[in-house]
């Protein structure tokens, strides 16, 4: 459902993201600890990530490499001068009882990234600033009873904190706008992307104005871990506050909470309960000094952006922009269809398309897996599946035909597509001598829906055609089904 | 010639040095184990309020015996497999971590803390130069004070009496009391302490021993339990220049793990005849609060009159101070106990009871622990782990970070730090000053141990003449020159060294040394 429905047409909602994206470095932003996603509890733990009394931070020069990366595929502008400050708060899982960030002179500022709804045209967001800190360990409650455990594998972790300006006004602009920069950052190996393990987590600013008013009071909604929950979340609360001050009510500012079973948001702390982090930069951390040079350096080494895949996927191989988005959502995806679409014979790239954004992620939804996961476990490279694709491009297999054996495939990753098209007896049957005896057959054995054609139901052709398509198990021609079909119901 | 009638370890560094390395037939050969095992009989007699001097927290005896057992096969055998400072038994302030051996920072909060690492200098002192820490000194706590009467084990006594007051207990002055006091007591031919704004230098002051703090950055900090860490730096205590120098000279070097550590940086010292002295005391408006400001100058141009040919210029009534110059040590105070304590309340947030450390139990035992809330059991956890002056320091610290107090605080402080580093900046560059000599300490003499002071703020005043330099993150040595006719007590300056120049410190130092024991 659109927020934008939601309210009424002269009611507008502001949302503002603060995108918090676990760097993918093999090293904590602090420390030469291991940055891994899901070892058992305090694996990864070194002395200064638990804040050993006497331990320094050191600022790991690969998080901070990609930090600028990054910096540069936002189109922001990277200071060559940042702080790295404290900022404090007492908390089980904060060892240090600060969190090292950046808040006065971050490392850049500036910045856009440009999104499109399905069928509207693109549009730029506005990216106010990005900066680097570090991410805090777990607490994990009711491991032990009555107990809290910590766990401090994620302490210490690089986070980038990429906040946008409030430009966007639907809860789809926000999660195109989430997707977006989740595909940038993956596309140059910034950020894995995902959101289900908390590599990427959303907090939405949220507020709700008549148009053209000034901007009304905003809610925090912390930690979104899905682009479902992110969209679910701004549209109650864009509710929620409407509702309000419809009653005459007043929107306070805090920090609420999306409760994802229910659906809903709940206040955590107000305003007058806000921390005060009393930051100040940290003196153990000299200022970060970067050469002009060495930030240019590492322009160069940036990949292709999906922004520059979409527009050479759309103009090489005539994708709809919509369709081209998808695709590059996904490095891999993009690289795995253009790879396809070059060995599919006989198969327009849409289709090609078509085939992954459907077929294959029916797939990944199912199995719960990435697609590279997919591919590499049941052997479906660009040779193998592109060998089904032009199965059907060339008229071998029926599309439907293609579905079955694609499920095979996955049943049996050792063999070949067409050994499977043999096996499975699915070649199209394309003479009408093959088809002949069957549709005799039909007729023969439905007499009384033959009589209710012939007596003028019409309709009852389109039964005919279904029943000798699923007799032939999809195989046949429709096409040639229709005449022969017609021939024999008129004779 | 070496004095065979002092018992072994009351030897300084250099004899120890000397003697370890004589061949075996040599009668006055010092072997490591014989060494060690004099020191730690010794040591023994200073750990605990009420015995000796209570330098000690901990000793090592077993891991010391060990290192010694090594030692002393390795100078047998002779060659290159011996270090420089081979045998030689050295103390640590405990606030450096020792890997296995407890080291508390003398708090209750730290009690029960063995760390599984050592502190980088530590690490250079043992492994590259082969020295053996026999424990872990008393100190105030976290760092925190100026008499050593802070700590959670008692206070530190000092070893020097005042000879018209000879009933009376002296302060070894602090932070880093107990280390200079083992040095003082001849337990230990040096030790380690940690200066963030004084802590060396005015100690070193109070037990006659040469106190120095290196350019900031000089040594790494890591493993250096942290209590301003812009201003913390590891420094020597030790009965001589030279002995101190040599410790000094093997505790340099840049560190990965300390991104504030630096690479020593070589300059070239000028020769002593080329020296420019310069006298820094405060300005006029200051004198009412240090009576002894006066006859100090006094004495100090009468016995520096005729060393090494050199007229040292008081830079307080000189043309130096020209309205273009900042006084250092204008403001200079209150930007340190600012900074100072705004650092430390941050770098004190790790302890919480969580990890490890000191952990309150709720008042039903700890069965009921967890009817404590998270905050409550931190809360309680630093009311009772940290002593009251710790807790005044992190209390007035998220004071001026707080919002609405940092610009006018904070900020102010670092803007007055930026200001005094310029003032030296001149000192050097425009008026070619090489040295700058001051008092150490404002009462320059060790004060009683029964003076209580910790709820004086006035207390903070000790600082007065080490903080500017810290500031700045100078070299100083705090050097001994003479005794008191009257008292007994050692009669102490300050110098002060342009950045990474400690060679010339200890040059002139050393001389200046020299110059006064012939006189005396």
């Amino acid at each position: 459902m659109s927020s934008k429905q939601i309210l009424p047409n002269d009611w507008e909602v502001v949302i503002g993201l603060e995108v918090h994206a676990q760097l993918s470095s093999s090293s904590k932003l602090f420390s030469g600890a291991t940055s891994k996603f899901g070892l058992s509890p305090n694996e990864q733990v070194s002395f200064i990530d638990s804040a050993m009394p006497g331990m320094l931070p050191f600022v790991n020069r690969v998080c901070v490499d990609l930090a600028i990366m990054s910096a540069h595929a936002l189109c922001g502008s990277v200071s060559l001068h940042s702080v790295f400050e404290r900022k404090h708060y007492f908390y089980a899982d904060l060892p240090q009882g600060y969190q090292i960030s950046q808040l006065k002179e971050p490392l850049m500022r500036g910045g856009k990234v440009s999104i499109a709804l399905e069928g509207e045209s693109s549009r730029d967001i506005s990216i106010e600033r990005m900066h680097m800190e570090q991410d805090a360990g777990k607490s994990l409650h009711g491991m032990i009873a009555g107990r809290t455990c910590v766990d401090l594998n994620r302490s210490g972790v690089g986070l980038l904190e990429i906040v946008s300006q409030p430009e966007l006004r639907s809860s789809e602009e926000a999660s195109a706008y989430v997707s977006k920069l989740r595909s940038i950052l993956m596309s140059i190996g910034a950020c894995d992307g995902n959101m289900q393990d908390g590599s990427l987590r959303v907090d939405a600013n949220v507020s709700v104005r008549r148009a053209s008013a000034p901007l009304g009071t905003r809610c925090e909604i912390k930690n979104l871990n899905s682009l479902r929950f992110l969209r679910q979340a701004i549209s109650y609360e864009a509710r929620r506050q409407h509702e309000i001050i419809c009653g005459g009510g007043e929107i306070e500012q805090e920090t609420r909470l999306f409760d994802s079973v229910k659906g809903i948001t709940r206040g955590m702390r107000s305003k007058e309960e806000a921390h005060d982090y009393r930051y100040f930069p940290d003196p153990d951390i000299p200022p970060l000094s970067l050469s002009e040079s060495y930030v240019e350096g590492l322009r160069a080494k940036l990949p292709e952006l999906p922004d520059a895949r979409i527009s050479r996927l759309v103009s090489s191989y005539a994708l709809p922009a919509y369709t081209a988005g998808l695709l590059s959502e996904d490095k891999y995806l993009s690289d795995y269809f253009e790879e396809l679409a070059s060995k599919a014979e006989g198969l327009s790239s849409k289709d090609v398309a078509n085939w992954l954004l459907v077929e294959l992620s029916f797939y990944l939804r199912e199995r719960d897996v990435s697609l590279s996961a997919l591919v590499s476990e049941y052997n479906l490279g660009s040779a193998r599946t592109g060998e089904l694709l032009s199965l059907i491009g060339n008229g071998k297999i029926s599309a439907r035909a293609g579905k079955e054996v694609l499920a095979q495939m996955l049943e049996q990753p050792d063999t070949s597509p067409a050994s499977l098209v043999a096996e499975l007896g699915l070649e199209r049957l394309g003479d009408r001598a093959d088809l002949l005896p069957i549709l005799e057959g039909l007729l023969r054995d439905n007499e009384s829906q033959v009589a209710s054609y012939r007596s003028g139901k019409s309709a009852v052709f389109g039964w005919f055609v279904g029943q000798a398509m699923s007799l032939t198990k999809g195989r046949a021609d429709p096409k040639i089904v229709g005449e022969l079909l017609r021939e024999l119901l008129s004779g | 010639m070496p004095d065979v009638s002092k018992p072994d370890n009351k030897l300084s560094l250099v004899e120890m040095y000397e003697r370890l390395r004589l061949e075996k037939s040599d009668s006055r050969r010092l072997d490591a184990c014989e060494l060690m095992e004099r020191t730690l009989e010794d040591a023994r007699g200073h750990i605990g309020a009420g015995n000796g001097t209570n330098s000690f927290i901990t000793l090592d005896e077993a891991g010391a015996r060990k290192k010694a057992e090594a030692s002393s096969k390795r100078l047998l055998e002779g060659g290159d497999r011996v270090r420089v400072l081979e045998g030689i038994p050295l103390a640590y302030k405990d606030m450096f971590c020792t890997k296995g051996v407890r080291t508390t920072a003398g708090s209750r909060m730290l009690d029960n803390f063995i760390p599984p690492y050592s502190a980088h200098v530590v690490e250079l002192l043992e492994e590259d130069a082969g020295a053996i820490g026999i424990g872990k000194c008393n100190q105030d706590e976290f760092a925190m004070g100026s008499y050593s009467n802070s700590s959670y084990y008692g206070a530190v006594v000092n070893p020097l009496r005042n000879n018209q007051k000879s009933d009376e207990q002296l302060s070894a002055g602090g932070s880093s009391g107990g280390s200079a006091a083992a040095v003082a007591a001849g337990i230990v031919p040096a030790a380690l302490g940690t200066d963030t704004g004084g802590s060396v230098r005015q100690p070193a002051a109070f037990t006659g021993c040469v106190g120095v703090k290196p350019t900031y950055g000089l040594c790494s900090r890591f493993g250096m339990i942290s209590y301003a860490s812009s201003l913390d730096q590891a420094g020597v205590f030790a009965r001589s220049v030279k002995d101190a120098a040599m410790v000094l000279y093997e505790m340099f070097g840049h560190d990965e793990r300390d991104m504030t550590s630096v690479s020593h940086i070589e300059t070239e010292g000028k020769t002593l005849d080329k020296v420019r002295l310069g006298i820094i005391t405060p300005g006029k408006e200051h004198h009412e609060f240090f009576p002894h400001l006066q006859s100090w100058l006094a004495r100090l141009n009468s016995r520096l009159e005729g060393f090494a040919g050199l007229s040292p210029i008081e830079i307080a009534d000189s043309d130096a101070r020209d309205s273009m110059l900042l006084d250092p040590y204008s403001g200079s105070l209150e930007a340190y106990y600012i900074i100072a304590m705004a650092e430390a309340s941050s770098n004190l947030a790790r302890y919480d009871g969580v990890r490890y450390g000191y952990r309150a139990a709720s008042s039903a035992g700890e069965s009921q622990a967890s009817s404590m809330s998270l905050q409550e059991m931190i809360a309680f956890s630093r009311g009772e782990g940290f002593g009251s002056e710790v807790q005044r320091r992190i209390i007035m610290g998220t004071h001026v970070l707080s919002s609405g107090y940092y610009e006018d605080t904070y900020r102010q402080a670092q803007r007055v730090r930026r200001l005094i580093c310029e003032s030296y900046r001149l000192l050097f560059a425009r008026y070619k000053f090489d040295i700058l000599i001051s008092p150490v300490s404002p009462d320059n003499q060790a004060s009683a141990l029964s003076m209580d002071l910790s709820h004086d703020p006035l207390q903070y005043f000790q600082d007065f003449y080490t903080v500017p330099p810290s500031l700045a993150g100078l070299p100083c040595l705090s050097l001994p020159l003479c005794k008191d006719d009257d008292t007994g007590l050692p009669f102490a300056v300050q110098l002060i060294g342009n950045y990474f120049q400690e060679d010339q410190l200890f040059d002139v130092a050393y001389h200046l040394e020299r110059h006064f024991s012939g006189a005396s």
